[in-house]
């Protein structure tokens, strides 16, 4: 497995190894690397590219940036086809089978060859969970560290932050937090005569 | 200098985020003076480029090629990198619908470029266009300019813009063939389908309660769907429930289930993540039941009640039924 992230995302290396990876890669970045998909797609197909895989898994998106584009920029920096949002992959004699998640409960099988690039979809598979002997296991596997700078990948400049805030509440809740019979009492008059949806 | 509105179409019919794309490029196109097109991609177009021709536009690019019939990513990207090359588009705007994710990635990095995806909204000021991203699950804001060459790429969010906002008006329509060679597209795309005949249009329905993962457990569900009878709601939930099969998929809200937006969306136990959120925040009156007053369903509640549903559902049914 291929991660990229500060020193502390060893940990969360080290816990896929014990859920059963055989080794792993960990593209070592400082804290504050600023970085925006693009920067972070070169860094991970720098160091793909080392490794030449028959086939690349990814999310769908990061929970911080959410910018949902770092595995498309991959293949496409790899020279690999994709397909995104996957639930389902079969391998048949090179290639693959694949069933894609659309929109409005919509699916679509598709075909493509390998080598190729997956962005995969929550709920395709179970994540199995860390056994004794896969955590003590762990500790003897091979995490090699490689350090974002050595890739020799230069800075995008594509979009540039312009400053982080709060967002503006754009509703005035009103919240209700004493015990739960007056909570609900008080929800349903207003639910009654100010919502007047009841 | 212009704008290039790029819509989606499945079959002839517009994907409903395209008309909030297409006003989202006219009011962008308005505050910087420049004229806006929009592309449609496929093969005979013809009725739904007369329809988007219906819109104040500077043109309408009916983009057709037998390679185009069938969505691909590859196709699509070879495309439209020739009618972003043909318009002149300094600025092209997206829906930040699933298939958009899945190319316009590809191509912004085919053209150098850095796409800013899934924002939520803009500034600009004097001619200098600022999109707005929600970072960590829509608990900050950032603004992001362009910077460097154009052309430059950004996706726009389900909700971020109206619609119906859209200034009408007549466009010329130009059929624009782009060369693609079948070798270029490694995907081969199957036929659409669905797993079940959709019993339940929840965009129909008027009150809705959706359960999360506070529920904990799948037989926990029945006090949820009492609580649906005393409201006469429809039952719905959030993607956790539905990934373990403790409701079926068709009733998943969210931006990989429905898009609703009914008179009253009662959330039981979900802490209102992203993907959540952009599939209920339309809805008319919103309560929340959480026991975390920090959880963000409550930013887009109207009504909430602070803590444990085991309890408070139960109260809140026992109070629906002396009102009735």
């Amino acid at each position: 497995m291929l991660s990229l992230g500060p020193p502390r995302a060893a940990q969360t290396i080290r816990e896929a190894l014990a859920k059963g990876a055989d080794r792993a890669i960990h593209v070592e970045q400082s804290e504050s690397g600023e970085t925006n998909p693009l920067e972070t797609a070169k860094l991970l197909a720098a160091a793909l590219q080392q490794e030449q895989p028959d086939l690349v898994l990814t999310g769908l998106q990061s929970d911080d940036a959410g910018s949902g584009q770092t595995g498309v920029i991959v293949a496409e920096l790899l020279g690999l086809p994709h397909a995104t949002i996957i639930m389902d992959v079969q391998i048949e004699a090179g290639r693959l089978t694949l069933k894609r998640e659309l929109e409005d409960g919509w699916f679509q099988h598709v075909e493509m060859p390998l080598p190729a690039l997956l962005t995969m979809q929550s709920g395709s598979n179970k994540l199995r969970y860390a056994t004794l002997m896969g955590i003590k296991k762990a500790k003897t596997k091979e995490l090699k560290t490689v350090q974002a700078a050595e890739l020799g990948v230069t800075a995008v400049d594509g979009v540039t932050l312009e400053r982080v805030y709060l967002p503006e509440r754009t509703k005035r809740s009103q919240i209700f937090d004493g015990p739960p019979k007056e909570a609900a009492a008080q929800l349903v008059e207003k639910l009654k005569f100010e919502a007047r949806v009841l | 200098m212009s704008i290039l509105a790029v819509l989606e179409q499945r079959g002839g019919a517009l994907h409903r985020m395209s008309l909030e794309t297409l006003a989202a490029a006219q009011q962008i196109g308005r505050e910087t003076n420049q004229p806006v097109h929009a592309a449609l991609l496929g093969h005979g177009l013809d009725a739904v480029a007369a329809e988007v021709a219906a819109n104040q536009l500077a043109g309408v690019y009916r983009v057709e090629h037998e390679l185009l019939r069938e969505y691909t990513a590859d196709a699509t990207c070879v495309a439209l990198a020739q009618v972003i090359a043909k318009a002149s588009a300094t600025l092209v705007l997206f829906p930040h619908t699933y298939q958009v994710r899945d190319y316009a990635p590809k191509l912004a990095t085919a053209l150098g470029r850095v796409l800013l995806s899934d924002a939520v909204g803009h500034h600009s000021e004097s001619g200098r266009v600022t999109f707005t991203r929600q970072l960590f699950q829509g608990k900050l804001n950032a603004d992001f300019s362009f910077a460097g060459e154009p052309p430059f790429l950004a996706s726009l969010q389900a909700g971020a813009y109206r619609g119906d906002a859209r200034e009408s008006g007549t466009a010329p329509v130009e059929l624009f063939e782009p060369a693609i060679d079948a070798a270029q597209v490694r995907v081969k795309p199957g036929e659409l389908f669905r797993e079940s005949a959709r019993a339940v249009d929840l965009t129909a329905a008027d009150i809705i309660v959706s359960v999360g993962r506070g529920i904990k457990e799948p037989e926990n569900l029945p006090l949820i769907e009492k609580l649906a009878q005393a409201l006469g709601a429809e039952m719905a939930a959030s993607r956790p429930i539905c990934d373990n099969g403790w409701m079926p998929m068709e009733r998943q809200v969210g931006s990989s289930g429905q898009t609703v937006a009914p008179k009253m969306y009662v959330a039981v136990g979900i802490s209102g993540a992203i993907q959540h959120l952009v599939g209920m925040k339309g809805s008319k009156t919103v309560v929340a039941i959480n026991k975390d007053p920090e959880a963000p369903i409550f930013e887009v509640a109207d009504y909430g009640i602070v803590g444990d549903l085991f309890q408070v559902v139960p109260a809140l049914i026992e109070a629906l039924e002396k009102v009735k």
